[in-house]
């Protein structure tokens, strides 16, 4: 289990929400999706990593190793789950499950403690359980539940791209001007040499 | 039903077989141990199958995590407080109507059951250990959250549904 540690984590993150915890005549959230037993974590999902879709894609992922574990028990579970909620994401959501956008800072001034940023996205978020009805219900209030189109859309947000590629973009851009700089000196420079002959 | 779990006393009169929805086995907790056979009807008695379908339905790692299944405790006590709560709205409330709670799994094994009538809102969550804990909030303010006995639970369901002030 890694340490709680508030240093890196964007403005808001993803949680996966199962369809036995959301209403579905309004398609509203219901405390439920945030409960956890105690002394564990809240799992939620870094919007830099992970898009809506890798989310739910990661839980099929998961549900497919397990039913190859050999251990019975990991087995049946995974299996049990394929069966029952399908082997891809479209049949996922068309079961009725979504991925809802909640603020960090939600989390934070609750007095709960984000976790570091897994390879995968995963996120631990490790809450106090004292008054925990509360806290499910003030999160489920206030989490955004996205539709189904956004939970199966393969594009990232433009927010999200640009923040997620921000490195990226400016080593790209300093090894192009650094290539063009070299190219421009010694273009002048051959010029300058040509003229001087 | 019989269970063994601490039911409140309670003295039952005029029971009539007639409207009898379910037939509840109430134990008293004070004195001997007597049963006594109460009615409590509901208007929806398909909630029960709400929770048994769920008990059924639910496997350990269901929301794609490690949530256990819903657990016997869990189950005999939900069933066992909305029995209670029916019986007592019907006989000693019986001018407010009993609505059926939004029912949920959570990922420790239990439920949730919330109601919200009319700017009154009541959570109740059943643990997987049989743990019960409220939230009660009205028009927004809440007014208190933490641990609750069977008694007070069946006490703020009368409370959310309008019975009691």
């Amino acid at each position: 289990m890694q340490s709680p540690n508030n240093t890196s984590h964007h403005d808001f993150v993803y949680r996966r929400i199962p369809d036995y915890n959301l209403n579905l005549k309004d398609y509203s959230i219901r405390p439920s999706a945030f409960s956890c037993k105690e002394g564990e974590s809240i799992s939620v999902f870094s919007p830099l990593i992970c898009t809506p879709r890798d989310i739910l894609q990661l839980c099929i992922n998961e549900q497919k190793g397990k039913s190859c574990s050999p251990h019975l028990e990991t087995k049946l579970k995974g299996r049990n789950f394929l069966n029952k909620n399908g082997t891809t994401v479209e049949q996922l959501v068309d079961k009725g499950w979504r991925v809802a956008k909640i603020k960090t800072t939600l989390f934070i001034e609750k007095g709960s403690q984000v976790g570091r940023v897994e390879f995968t996205g995963h996120q631990d978020i490790w809450v106090k359980t004292d008054n925990i009805n509360i806290l499910r219900k003030f999160w489920s209030d206030k989490a955004e539940l996205l539709t189904a189109e956004q939970c199966l859309s393969k594009r990232v947000p433009k927010e999200i791209f640009f923040r997620r590629n921000f490195n990226l973009f400016f080593v790209t851009f300093f090894s192009l001007t650094k290539r063009i700089k070299g190219k421009i000196t010694s273009f002048i420079r051959g010029l300058l040499s040509s003229n001087s002959k | 039903m019989t269970t063994a779990l601490e039911y409140p006393t309670l003295r039952i009169k005029n029971t009539n077989s007639s409207q009898l929805g379910y037939d509840v086995k109430i134990w008293e907790k004070v004195g001997s141990h007597r049963s006594a056979t109460a009615s409590a009807q509901i208007q929806n008695p398909n909630f029960f199958d709400q929770i048994e379908q769920l008990k059924k339905e639910l496997f350990d790692g269901w929301d794609g995590e490690d949530g256990l299944a819903p657990t016997l405790k869990a189950t005999i006590r939900a069933k066992g407080i909305i029995r209670y709560a029916s019986y007592l709205n019907r006989n000693i409330f019986p001018s407010t109507a009993w609505h059926n709670p939004e029912l949920s799994p959570t990922s420790d094994g239990g439920f949730d059951f919330e109601w919200e009538i009319e700017g009154r809102y009541l959570l109740l969550n059943v643990s997987g250990e049989g743990e019960i804990s409220c939230l009660i909030k009205k028009n927004q303010a809440i007014l208190g959250s933490g641990l609750a006995s069977f008694l007070f639970a069946c006490y703020y369901i009368q409370w959310v549904l309008g019975g009691v002030l």
